[in-house]
């Protein structure tokens, strides 16, 4: 069953004679367009207001790097030049020295090689009177 | 490549009106739109098999020409152009709307064939036999893909040369040829096993196989 050109030709024409072409295409199309035209009369004010786009984006990215990641950063001002992030907290009253970390406190005899501490070391808990030294 | 659609208007006519649209006249541009209205309406339809939609790719079409038509720099034809606009609008709209491309589910034919028999029995057999062929002819058109569907219309319905189909899918005749060919082979296998033909869709499916486009 090949079905002949003919054939197809003649079904797609009496299928297409079916349909009346719509009358209020041009009214839809027309519609359309006007509004087109109205969103190109109101374009310079848009274009006036994207030109200063880059500089809002900029203000805002420098708000938030002030204010966001600033204080977030190490304060390096009171930092040695020579030195890590490590600390060993000899407590004034008692003799043997203790190195602290924010979770725990540890004695000297655990301590691991400098090169491997953690940097968040040097916040010291209890005791009376504390010294800070550099390694 | 490709050879340009001889326009509707008259050459010189048709160029003037594009220049005035291009200048921004919009009674330039509703002649224009009643020129190829008819045409570009029917083989929306044709593709998209529903009337609805068949106006929104007109429209969509036509305001696409109108709004890129100062970019229209007569390299090709205003007709297969505008074909061209209207063939990606439909296939657009149709994967939008997630259409089944299977519109209605077709009868029983067998049953129908009984049918027509028994109540439509002043007929010949010929024309009550003919009568189905076309009807399972239009269900298998319709099951088609959008890209199939839209050179059966163009070659069928308005009888575009095969370098002129090109100008507007955007390919060579050789790849047209191609198409139509599986193109028909798909009607001829859809038609075959609904009317209960497996050794047509057999050889189908060896000649396809033969022939992959």
């Amino acid at each position: 069953m090949r079905p002949s050109d003919r054939t197809i030709r003649d079904e797609l024409r009496r299928e297409a004679a079916r349909v009346p072409v719509p009358e209020d295409m041009w009214q839809n199309i027309s519609r359309q367009l006007e509004l087109d035209s109205e969103r190109k009369r109101r374009r310079p004010r848009v274009r006036w207001l994207s030109e200063w786009r880059p500089a809002v984006i900029l203000g805002v990215a420098a708000g938030f790097f002030w204010f966001a990641l600033i204080p977030s950063l190490p304060n390096t001002e009171n930092m040695p030049d020579n030195t890590t992030q490590t600390a060993i907290v000899i407590p004034a009253s008692k003799t043997e020295p203790t190195v602290t970390t924010a979770r725990s406190t540890v004695k000297e005899s655990d301590l691991d090689p400098p090169d491997k501490m953690s940097p968040a070391m040097g916040t010291s808990t209890g005791g009376a009177a504390y010294k800070t030294l550099p390694q | 490549m490709v050879a340009d659609l001889e326009p509707v208007y008259g050459h010189d006519e048709e160029i003037l009106l594009i220049e005035h649209c291009q200048a921004g006249d919009r009674r330039a541009f509703e002649d224009l739109f009643n020129l190829y209205r008819d045409d570009v309406f029917r083989f929306s339809y044709l593709v998209v098999r529903d009337t609805n939609l068949a106006q929104d790719v007109v429209q969509e079409a036509f305001l696409k020409v109108f709004r890129s038509i100062d970019k229209f720099q007569f390299r090709s034809s205003f007709k297969s152009w505008l074909y061209r606009i209207a063939v990606n609008e439909a296939i657009t709209i149709l994967r939008r709307k997630k259409v089944k491309e299977e519109l209605e589910p077709m009868p029983d034919v067998s049953r129908e064939r009984t049918v027509s028999y028994a109540t439509r029995d002043w007929q010949p057999e010929e024309a009550v036999l003919e009568g189905e062929e076309r009807r399972i002819l239009r269900w298998a058109i319709g099951q088609l893909d959008p890209v199939h569907r839209s050179v059966v219309v163009l070659k069928y319905f308005h009888e575009f040369s095969d370098t002129e189909i090109g100008a507007v899918i955007g390919c060579p005749p050789g790849t047209v040829k191609s198409r139509l060919h599986r193109a028909r082979e798909l009607l001829r296998n859809t038609m075959a096993r609904q009317m209960g033909r497996p050794d047509l869709v057999a050889l189908s499916y060896a000649r396809l196989s033969n022939n992959p486009v």
